[in-house]
């Protein structure tokens, strides 16, 4: 049984979602308090700084590949 | 007195093999590393790359880098079992004298790949992190490890990584990639000292480190004040040179440390100058200490 966390794992999804459609650290603060996934996290959704979120939000945007995307994602150029 | 190889990552640009190419003739390079992941069902290895990772597999000289593990995601997907399925045939294909990941993850819902990402320090997620790492463990027959990563969301992210990385290592008896680099963005972004971060962090476990270039980016809004980020576009600050000297004592199980540049950022003599000189400077600094 490979390991698995399906409360952490909404999380994670939402949190990515939310980043890749917003740029604004207050449209992001918006978007996750109104997301169910987001509650068991609230403590510490309420530590992040509104210009890493930003700075996560461009990453994402940046990146980020969805399942059903064609793009290659060339992750031999991200710095890692 | 102990020697520290001093290790170059491989990048797959015609740029990166014109910038090094002096560096590997001069025998400077003494470790290389390789992120194996991004070659995995992509285009055949460049023949001067393969040859690389034959020379230095062969003279136990290679460590593994891995980029999309994503040992924090809550989900354990086709693609997470795909990429141990390949990481076992990696390692019956090159040996490497260990193998790290990055902290955090990069893949959740419909996301494949992402940069990597902070996640929560809690008692489920540090079991959920130790469970990945035995995973990596298991197949691998050397040591594994994990990097610490530059992007926090916030401060308790800064504060918190060094000790969810010795609870994560502990586990498996793991070591740490100390990027110096990130260490420096997180310095910047959050105000703090090394001395401040580095005080949470297992530097026994450090084997391996690493030193990079990075950039400034505006603030979009908030306190506008710029973001450090780690690009590995441009020369290494002065700053993480000294980091690098005053680091190194504190952590005597240090093995290699690398020197990360991005290949399509040597677009020139001059960038490949700077480069190289980057690479000989940390050197001597491994020479001297």
């Amino acid at each position: 049984m490979n390991p698995h966390d399906s409360t952490l794992a909404d999380f994670q999804a939402c949190l990515l979602d939310i980043l890749h459609r917003h740029e604004n650290a207050d449209a992001i603060f918006a978007a996750l308090a109104a997301h169910p996934a987001v509650t068991p996290f609230r403590d510490y959704v309420a530590t992040f700084e509104p210009e890493m979120l930003e700075v996560a939000a461009s990453l994402v945007k940046k990146w980020g590949v969805r399942r059903e995307s064609q793009a290659v994602g060339d992750l031999s150029a991200m710095p890692h | 007195m102990r020697k520290i190889r001093a290790g170059l990552s491989l990048m797959l640009e015609d740029e990166f093999l014109q910038a090094s190419l002096p560096l590997f003739e001069d025998g400077a390079v003494d470790a290389l590393e390789w992120s194996f992941d991004v070659g995995w069902g992509a285009a055949p290895l460049p023949a001067w790359a393969e040859a690389l990772l034959h020379e230095y597999s062969g003279a136990g000289a290679l460590v593994g880098h891995g980029v999309t593990f994503s040992p924090l995601s809550g989900e354990w997907t086709g693609r997470t079992q795909w990429w141990i399925e390949q990481l076992q045939a990696e390692l019956k294909k090159r040996r490497y004298l260990h193998i790290s990941e990055h902290f955090g993850f990069m893949e959740a819902g419909d996301f494949h790949k992402c940069a990597p990402l902070p996640v929560p320090l809690t008692a489920q997620t540090i079991r959920l992190g130790r469970e990945r790492l035995r995973v990596l463990a298991d197949i691998a027959d050397c040591p594994v490890g994990l990097e610490n990563l530059a992007l926090a969301l916030g401060m308790r992210d800064v504060r918190d990584q060094g000790v969810f990385l010795s609870e994560l290592l502990e586990s498996v008896d793991g070591f740490l990639v100390l990027d110096l680099h990130n260490l420096y963005c997180q310095m910047m972004n959050f105000g703090c000292t090394a001395a401040e971060i580095l005080s949470t962090y297992p530097l026994a476990r450090v084997r391996e480190m690493h030193i990079s270039g990075g950039s400034w980016m505006e603030a979009n809004s908030a306190r506008g004040t710029p973001i450090r980020r780690d690009t590995h576009d441009e020369d290494v600050p002065e700053a993480v040179f000294t980091l690098l000297a005053e680091v190194l004592p504190q952590c005597p199980a240090t093995e290699v440390v690398v020197f990360e540049r991005l290949g399509h950022s040597l677009a020139d003599p001059a960038t490949h100058e700077g480069m190289r000189n980057d690479f000989l400077r940390m050197k001597s600094i491994l020479s001297a200490s």
